[in-house]
């Protein structure tokens, strides 16, 4: 059971809070987790970065991921994967420092434990992708691939299509989830 | 009917909003979190010292950019009785 304490003067005194969860009914505690997922929604919107800045994040991980499956010792896409990798860490360290400005700081690694499995989910997707992906590239090619190995058809697209997907899913994941906390929104906004 | 779970200390409307918004974020100036609420400095004061006081919430005062800044976050145990209070809020509803 809980009190807050208030201070009259030089007096202290203590009043019970309101205990009244097991008169609660299903009504009010809809509404309680209706205020609940507003606050949250709220707070994601705050934290969310400008949509300029999340087409620049997003294409320039398509880019990253596009240069990494086609780089070929040290070709030209070698260099366009660490510009494009420096600019990707650049803009998120600009996103930071303008949220810290607004008075939000946001943590490198989410503090929850979902939010930590949410990241690692995500982080083993995109490896995935980027493997699959540069695998794709440097096999499906009609000189280098073998018959009856993977992949069993020429992908001239791979690289593409890799780079499409991390591209649109950066962006989605970035709007959705700014914090990468994992917290239910309304599907429609 | 005893709902362990139900956190009392939480449930009042300003302080569950102050929960839900730092849950769903990692630390946020105490401007931001008034801004938001739309209340006074005093009231958002009183409701995080009872927080502080359970626990729940951890208050940092730092110097950022040459302004005096205090920087609110939750704490494990605050996020772990959040949780188990939306938890208990969902199964109410059924």
């Amino acid at each position: 059971m809980y009190y807050t304490t208030f201070h009259i003067g030089n007096c202290i005194g203590r009043v019970k809070e309101n205990m009244y969860s097991d008169q609660m009914s299903s009504a009010e505690a809809q509404a309680a987790l209706a205020t609940i997922e507003k606050a949250e929604s709220e707070t994601i919107a705050s934290l969310r970065p400008p949509l300029w800045l999340i087409t620049m994040i997003s294409l320039l991980c398509g880019i990253f991921t596009f240069s990494f499956a086609v780089t070929e010792g040290e070709n030209h896409w070698a260099l366009g994967a660490w510009l494009s990798g420096i600019a990707v860490v650049l803009l998120v360290l600009f996103w930071m420092y303008s949220a810290r400005l607004l008075g939000v700081r946001a943590p490198v690694l989410p503090p929850s434990g979902s939010g930590k499995i949410f990241l690692a989910l995500q982080a083993l997707f995109y490896a995935f992708v980027l493997f699959v992906g540069r695998g794709a590239t440097l096999w499906g090619r009609p000189e280098t691939r073998l018959e009856g190995a993977f992949p069993i058809a020429d992908l001239p697209l791979a690289p593409y299509i890799a780079a499409v997907i991390v591209s649109l899913s950066v962006a989605y994941l970035t709007y959705k989830y700014p914090t990468n906390e994992w917290v239910q929104q309304d599907a429609s906004k | 009917m005893t709902n362990s779970r139900f956190n009392a200390l939480i449930h009042a409307p300003n302080r569950l909003h102050i929960c839900a918004m730092l849950s769903a974020s990692g630390e946020l100036e105490f401007k931001l979190l008034r801004e938001q609420l739309d209340v006074s400095d005093s009231v958002l004061s009183k409701h995080i010292k009872s927080l502080e006081e359970a626990g729940y919430v951890a208050v940092a005062k730092r110097r950022d950019f040459g302004h005096r800044r205090t920087w609110l976050s939750l704490t494990s145990a605050g996020r772990v009785a959040y949780t188990e209070h939306v938890n208990e809020l969902r199964e109410m509803v059924g």
